[in-house]
């Protein structure tokens, strides 16, 4: 599942033609969705953080937090401690070998 | 032709008394100054070189350009920034001269009949007073869904935008605006800050008509300074539209804290 792919389902879901079925049924709409297992249970329990390691993109996971309800101081310090989880394990992982830590960009927002 | 580029962050119409009230009436000079211009000059139609937010573009489909050209382009609600939802007149007309010219330049535009708008345009537009019988011609360039059009396609945009109207035959008093930036950050980590050192780097090469040094910017610069900050294709596109007149800087707020981004407004008057 590509980090597109999540991040268009954030979009209809709280902007597009999923709103109101999500609304009233998130289940099913994300059973019947192209998400894996994973992040059907990301969005489902709102875990901002895990859905941003996936690769959504800022924007329309930031409209997701704000659609789930969340003040956006919230979601900014949600994202900022993923980030320094990810930092972290890019430095555990480093000791290990070498591997770049990712970060989000417009330019590339879903790149690995 | 007359012109203008200018931020259109929505926390100055969502949280105006978060900023200093000297911040605020900067802005707001900024602005009066900006739309006396538009309505000293009688402009009939405003073509807005505009980012949205993911109201039209999607990773399901997000062209380079997009061009609005509808009887009317209606807004998406946003009442969380304090902005009317307001529905503004097209220019189905310019729109497709507009579309067919840029075909006849080698440009590939998508239109919309149905282009929504968002606070990319309606704020500024109603920040600078833009009567509702001012017409609009909504130019939304890709600044959010990679890949992005490149600095140099945009700069090649704008000047195809200028060499249209200017052969046009539809006899409109028209301006330009651009929308957007300049260095900011949205739903990522540091969107407290924006980067002043390359705002000011950005806008000096503007007011320097040195196009060349606008455009020289990687996408992983622009990153660094803030996802928003691809934003800045619009201001190049109108630059080059105007090009070689050189803007003047009529608002320079390095940073306002509290709306947490720069202030930065240019008007090319060259009439």
């Amino acid at each position: 599942m590509s980090a597109a792919t999540l991040t268009q389902f954030l979009i209809d879901i709280t902007r597009g033609h999923r709103r109101d079925a999500f609304a009233a049924d998130p289940a099913a709409v994300l059973s019947a969705s192209m998400l894996d297992a994973a992040t059907r249970a990301a969005v489902q329990d709102q875990d901002v953080a895990a859905l941003w390691l996936a690769g959504a993109h800022p924007m329309a996971l930031m409209y997701f937090a704000r659609a789930s309800g969340w003040a956006n101081e919230r979601y900014y310090r949600c994202i900022c401690d993923a980030e320094l989880t990810r930092a972290g394990s890019a430095e555990a992982a480093r000791t290990a070998g070498p591997e770049p830590s990712r970060r989000h960009r417009s330019s590339a927002p879903h790149a690995p | 032709m007359l012109a203008a580029a200018t931020v259109h962050f929505p926390y100055m119409t969502g949280w105006p008394e978060r900023a200093s009230s000297e911040h605020r009436a900067a802005t707001t000079a900024g602005f009066a100054q900006l739309g006396r211009a538009f309505a000293d000059a009688s402009i009939e139609t405003v073509v807005v070189f505009t980012s949205e937010h993911i109201v039209n573009l999607q990773p399901r489909l997000a062209p380079a350009f997009l061009i609005g050209v509808g009887e009317s382009h209606a807004a998406f609600p946003e009442p969380q920034f304090k902005l009317a939802p307001v529905t503004r007149l097209g220019d189905p007309e310019l729109a497709d001269a507009l579309v067919r010219a840029l075909y006849d330049a080698g440009f590939d535009p998508a239109h919309s009949s149905e282009l929504r708008l968002d606070h990319g345009t309606t704020l500024p537009l109603a920040q600078l007073g833009i009567a509702d019988d001012v017409r609009i011609v909504p130019i939304i360039v890709n600044s959010i869904f990679a890949p992005l059009p490149t600095l140099a396609r945009c700069r090649a945009l704008g000047a195809a935008v200028a060499a249209a109207l200017a052969t046009s035959t539809l006899g409109r008093r028209v301006a330009l605006l651009a929308t957007g930036g300049i260095s900011h950050t949205v739903g990522a980590p540091g969107m407290e800050r924006n980067d002043p050192a390359f705002d000011g780097a950005f806008l000096g090469a503007l007011a320097a008509g040195d196009l060349d040094r606008a455009c020289a910017y990687s996408d992983s610069v622009l990153d660094a300074a803030g996802n928003g900050t691809h934003e800045i294709r619009n201001w190049i596109a109108v630059a080059a539209a105007m090009h070689p007149a050189r803007p003047r800087i009529v608002t320079d707020i390095a940073y306002a804290p509290g709306w947490d981004s720069g202030v930065h407004q240019l008007l090319w008057d060259t009439a």
